[in-house]
């Protein structure tokens, strides 16, 4: 897919687990590991807002486009 | 309780699967026990022409009259009460196979009908099997679901050739004092019945995807 997630680069960025973040946002261990490996087919807003507000960062930090 | 898989299921689709189980038990009863006994008459005569007591309608000025004696090329033919032929006239063998027990015209259950009967119950027993609660949209589900149509297709057209075959050919042999008669068989609502499920699987596929999209949202 175009849209690349940094979600990985993000937590090592604020030294994170993602354990951690899964427990922080409430978010399966499974549904986070979807979200990292790509297989996502889509994201709530309501996710997204809980991942920036705790890695502190913009959703533009986490996803990315890249042309195929 | 391993056949039926009751796990996490409501009361009234476990009783369904009961009486969809006793319904394969009592139609496959059946189906063995008329095939059996009518391929061992056929063993026991070599597959020839025999006579076969057939359900039949009167037609034309004949049709009020509920029992008499027709002569057809020099042969009686005694037509009972209750509509049917008591016949010295031989038939072809496969007839026995495609035409319902005189004594019992309510329902239709020839060996033809019942073997599609079986077919039918059997798949709606595995889909009421294997349907999951957690997840009631699989692809497992679907195939059975398409199965299902087929089946009510192929039924319905097989029973319409039958149908129009053997009133053809009892009109024919009577010279249209009789033709063929069922009840309960109704090949045209069998057709319409396969055509809505056929539909219903393709909104179940929707419904599928529907599923994993659900299930990738994070």
């Amino acid at each position: 897919m175009a849209i690349i997630i940094n979600l990985d680069v993000m937590l090592a960025k604020r030294k994170m687990q993602s354990k951690t973040l899964a427990e922080k946002i409430g978010l399966t261990m499974a549904n986070l590991s979807i979200l990292k490996t790509g297989k996502a087919r889509a994201i709530r807003f309501s996710t997204l807002e809980a991942i920036c507000k705790e890695l502190a960062c913009q959703p533009g930090d986490i996803l990315e486009y890249k042309d195929e | 309780m391993k056949i039926f898989n009751f796990r996490n299921k409501p009361v009234i689709v476990q009783i369904a699967q009961i009486f969809l189980g006793l319904n394969i038990l009592s139609i496959g009863f059946l189906f063995i026990a008329m095939s059996f006994s009518i391929l061992q008459n056929g063993f026991e005569q070599g597959f020839q022409q025999e006579k076969i007591s057939i359900p039949v309608k009167m037609l034309g000025e004949n049709s009020h009259q509920t029992q008499q004696i027709i002569e057809i090329e020099n042969k009686q033919i005694i037509v009972t009460p209750f509509n049917i032929v008591e016949t010295d006239i031989e038939l072809p063998f496969y007839f026995s196979l495609l035409t319902p027990p005189s004594y019992f015209t309510f329902f239709d259950l020839s060996c033809l009908n019942l073997l599609f009967m079986l077919s039918f119950t059997f798949t709606l027993f595995q889909i009421f099997r294997s349907i999951s609660y957690s997840e009631p949209f699989a692809i497992k589900t679907l195939k059975q679901i398409n199965i299902i149509s087929i089946i009510l297709i192929v039924w319905g057209i097989i029973l319409l050739i039958r149908n129009a075959y053997l009133d053809y050919y009892l009109r024919d042999f009577s010279n249209n004092t009789f033709g063929f008669y069922t009840v309960f068989t109704t090949p045209s609502s069998l057709i319409q019945t396969g055509i809505v499920v056929f539909i219903i699987a393709n909104v179940y596929k929707r419904g599928i995807a529907f599923q994993q999209d659900s299930t990738l949202t994070v």
